[in-house]
């Protein structure tokens, strides 16, 4: 918009503010205006503001609009919060409207430098020096250094900091081990280290370490989350909570505007719905199809079908502390019952890895041998048990009642009831699922992990030292603690890979989860759209991609 | 009849008491607490307590339910758990959307229903009347989750008449939160965001429509043949009026009220978010953010929604009794 339009648009929405103009009054003067696409989306915004009708408007230039369909409703979209609701707010933030100081390589799991342009660690490990990238500004204008990192920062990892919220919930995932945090120059954040780590430039990549405007989190408050301000390629423009979100492109990205002017969200929870949408075109792009849907969109010339490594372990976990899984043996005869062939079949269609060790493929550490360990063997499973001194085993499996989740555990009960295990399935909404979990008092579980950066140590702390371990699966081995924490330590790739080759050995044959596998995932898009991956870590980063034609 | 209006009115006050207690306790005991699902598997029990905390969870539940219905008496309904947004303006966002689907629904359903079980029971025991008994049969016992996904995959996907999902095309850049979308645009004399809208509207509606349209036929039909076996009916056809006049002067305006009363039950029901309708078609209303507000143990606005729906209620059946005595001048309230 230009100069005179953006002075009279002012004066409309002080005076709409003001309430000295009544709706008829602002609807007919937002018409002198021209209402443009910018023009449009203030106005928008500030009758929402106001308590009025926002105007229904049809844009006259909607440039390169993408619409992209997610099954996950968008809630709030401060990126410290953002894990407390999940994926809905986290898709579209992630790399889009926020970044952090790195992020990683479209579709690998490489890191690259983002809000830093480069950093240096000390020799003693214990000491980062961020130095951030010079002429980089905020959405609303805010130049980013070291004092806005610094703030974003200390408001996740300081509790007595004004800005802290409780629900920052990865604050301790990203900032663990960290001492303090401290802009020592204009353009200059030292991050100092309890221990010396060599994760925190991978952690720093993850959603939640997102950097966003502190002149708007100072304004906002606890409002900020309903219209984020951010760095990325797209800005924030306007949203209907859980329905639909639309970003802007952002002329001045450092990184070079994106090809795309516009990006919408929808929501779309039913997964027949969002393909239909996709095959009708009324989206451009359809996150997380169902692999049995996939062959329709392989025929069709006007979709493809995008496909691609995704970091996620789905495993049936036991409790150690309470019978029957305190009984070794039997933990180990349920690793030779479980036929993850068929696992793949359900869950992926066959796009699947089969299960080894807790680390997924491409990672560090990730070794298919360990898929000999417990090779799929009822008849063994039955000498197990037999050894194991119990006879007329049952136990009560909790899953999940979303997705595949209940198919899941159908499968492994069917598979136990053949080697002579009774299974009470509990197949359980999300709410009451954790709920039970963290009770303690769960004897098994179906569940998976998906990673939030491109580290092995991500599910080897999370899941087997972290006290969730002890809290979940009664699972506590010094062993694999001194490793996995070790590991956290060692730069070294090759030392590395030895520390995890260990600990998975270790955590095989204490045998306190069956591994089932890492599935991938896929997403279907029209025809036109360009450069388009799956992400490893779940997101869906469009600051390269382009709609052609 | 004012007075009787006031008594009306200040018995909701106990009505809505005890239903925001039902639904308190109710939610309390389902299981499953908003913390934990903020925090998610990634939850550690320290972090779990403080946030507990911090939402007051951690309180006895009667400080609990006072704190909230003392807010509610106020006009305050607290901030949702999951976005910090007020409740009121969640629930403002999407009672248009709803009240649009509602309405659109409930005119399909009157229309339908109405001629279906007119001339049901004026063809009493025809092809016309059993074809229409099938109907509503039908209508009665599709499961909407089921119809919902037919009519996208036959009108949407095969036949491509109509858009699959949402309020409008994002394309055209009109937002969906807008009040009233279709008429906002009507007025505005947006006919490409109006004609969008309505477009959008039919696969909705009329999946919605095909329970309350089989009630009213049924209904309709059973009370325009009681009507027409009254006295006044045979006095009527004793003075040689067509059969056409004895329905539509004498026995339809008689006939409705019953209609009316079901019809008023059926639309309050509407109102309360059709959660299934609006779960498939991805329509922004208020039955949608129930469904999830619910799953993710939002206390505050499922508390909300359900004292809005009740009000809703209370009052519609209000209407309805003054419209009795509107469309019967027989029955006064004193």
């Amino acid at each position: 918009m230009d100069d005179r339009q953006a002075t009279a648009l002012s004066m409309l929405v002080d005076d709409l503010h003001a309430r000295r103009v009544g709706r008829r009054a602002f609807v007919s003067r937002a018409a002198q205006l021209g209402l443009t696409v910018p023009i449009a989306s203030a106005l928008a915004t500030a009758a929402a503001r106001a308590g009025l009708a926002a105007p229904a408007v049809a844009l006259q230039d909607a440039g390169k609009t993408l619409v992209v369909a997610i099954p996950q409703a968008t809630v709030q979209l401060d990126p410290a919060i953002a894990g407390s609701n999940g994926y809905g707010d986290i898709i579209p933030l992630a790399d889009n409207i926020t970044e952090g100081l790195t992020r990683l390589i479209p579709g690998t799991v490489e890191l690259e430098p983002a809000l830093a342009e480069s950093w240096e660690v000390s020799e003693d490990g214990l000491q980062y020096v961020f130095q951030i990238r010079p002429d980089v500004t905020f959405h609303d204008g805010t130049p980013v250094d070291a004092a806005a990192v610094e703030t974003n920062f200390l408001r996740q990892f300081d509790p007595e900091h004004p800005l802290h919220q409780e629900t920052m919930v990865y604050a301790g995932i990203v900032f663990a081990d960290v001492e303090a945090i401290e802009a020592t120059g204009d353009m200059e954040l030292t991050v100092t280290m309890t221990r010396p780590t060599i994760l925190l430039p991978g952690k720093l990549a993850t959603f939640a370490a997102g950097i966003v405007s502190p002149t708007a989190l100072e304004e906002l408050g606890a409002e900020f989350g309903q219209s984020p301000v951010g760095t990325g390629p797209f800005r924030f423009e306007s949203w209907t909570q859980d329905v639909e979100l639309v970003l802007t492109a952002n002329d001045d990205y450092w990184g070079g505007r994106p090809a795309l002017d516009r990006v919408v969200w929808r929501t779309i929870g039913e997964d027949t719905v969002r393909l239909s949408e996709l095959q009708t075109g009324s989206i451009d792009v359809a996150n997380q199809i169902d692999f049995m849907n996939a062959p329709d969109i392989e025929a069709d010339p006007n979709l493809q079908l995008i496909t691609g490594q995704f970091l996620n372990v789905q495993f049936l976990a036991f409790n150690e502390a309470i019978p029957p899984f305190d009984n070794p043996t039997l933990r180990q005869a349920v690793q030779h019952a479980i036929n993850k062939e068929a696992v793949a079949e359900v869950v992926a269609a066959g796009n699947y890895t089969l299960g080894a060790g807790p680390i997924a493929p491409g990672l560090i550490g990730y070794d298919p041998a360990l898929a000999g360990r417990y090779p799929y063997d009822p008849a063994q499973a039955q000498v197990l048990i037999a050894e194991s001194g119990l006879t007329d085993v049952s136990f009560d499996l909790l899953n999940r009642s979303t997705t595949f989740w209940p198919l899941l555990g159908q499968l492994i009960q069917a598979d136990l009831s053949s080697v002579g295990i009774t299974v009470n399935l509990q197949s359980l909404e999300d709410a009451e699922f954790f709920n039970r979990l963290n009770s303690g008092e769960v004897q098994a579980f179906v569940n998976d992990w998906t990673w939030d950066n491109g580290d092995p140590d991500n599910v080897m702390f999370s899941l087997f030292v972290h006290e969730r371990a002890m809290n979940r699966m009664g699972y506590n081995n010094e062993q694999v603690d001194e490793l996995v924490l070790e590991a956290q330590v060692t730069p070294d790739a090759e030392a590395r890979e030895a520390l995890y080759a260990e600990a998975q050995g270790l955590i095989l044959d204490d045998a306190i989860m069956v591994i089932l596998g890492y599935p991938e995932r896929a997403m279907g898009a029209r025809a036109p759209v360009q450069n388009l991956v799956v992400s490893p870590v779940g997101s869906v980063v469009l600051r390269e991609v382009d709609i052609e034609g | 009849m004012a007075s009787y209006l006031l008594r009306r009115l200040l018995l909701t006050i106990p009505i809505l008491l005890g239903v925001s207690l039902l639904v308190f306790f109710m939610l309390h005991s389902a299981g499953g607490d908003p913390a934990q699902i903020m925090l998610g598997s990634r939850a550690d029990p320290a972090s779990l307590a403080e946030l507990r905390r911090e939402l007051g969870l951690d309180r006895p539940l009667w400080v609990q339910y006072l704190d909230f219905a003392s807010g509610a008496a106020r006009g305050d309904f607290g901030r949702s758990y999951r976005s910090n947004t007020p409740v009121a303006a969640e629930i403002a966002a999407r009672f248009p959307a709803t009240i649009e689907l509602a309405v659109a629904a409930m005119g399909i359903a009157i229309v339908a229903g109405g001629i279906v079980g007119a001339v049901a029971a004026v063809r009493r025991h025809t092809v016309l009347d059993y074809l229409g008994s099938a109907g509503v049969l039908l209508g009665i016992s599709i499961p909407t989750f089921w119809l919902g996904i037919i009519v996208i995959i036959v009108f949407g996907l095969w036949l491509r008449w109509l858009p699959i999902s949402g309020r409008v095309d994002p394309r055209l850049g009109a937002a969906p939160s807008v009040p009233f979308l279709t008429v906002t645009s009507l007025l505005q004399g947006n006919w490409a965001v109006a004609g969008d809208a309505l477009r959008h509207l039919i696969m909705p509606a009329l999946t919605l429509a095909a329970w309350p349209a089989a009630i009213v036929a049924r209904m309709t039909r059973a009370s325009l043949l009681e009507s027409l076996g009254q006295d006044y009916a045979r006095t009527a056809r004793g003075k040689g009026l067509p059969e056409r006049l004895i329905v539509v002067r004498h026995a339809a305006r008689n006939a409705l009220l019953p209609v009316l009363t079901v019809v008023g039950l059926e639309f309050g029901t509407l109102l309360g978010g059709a959660v299934v309708t609006e779960t498939i078609f991805a329509w922004p209303g208020l039955g949608q953010l129930t469904v999830t507000a619910i799953s993710a143990r939002d206390y505050q606005v499922v508390q909300g929604v359900v004292l809005l729906l009740a009000a809703v209620f209370v009052l519609l059946n209000l209407l309805v009794d003054v419209l009795y005595a509107v469309l019967d001048p027989r029955i006064r309230y004193g």
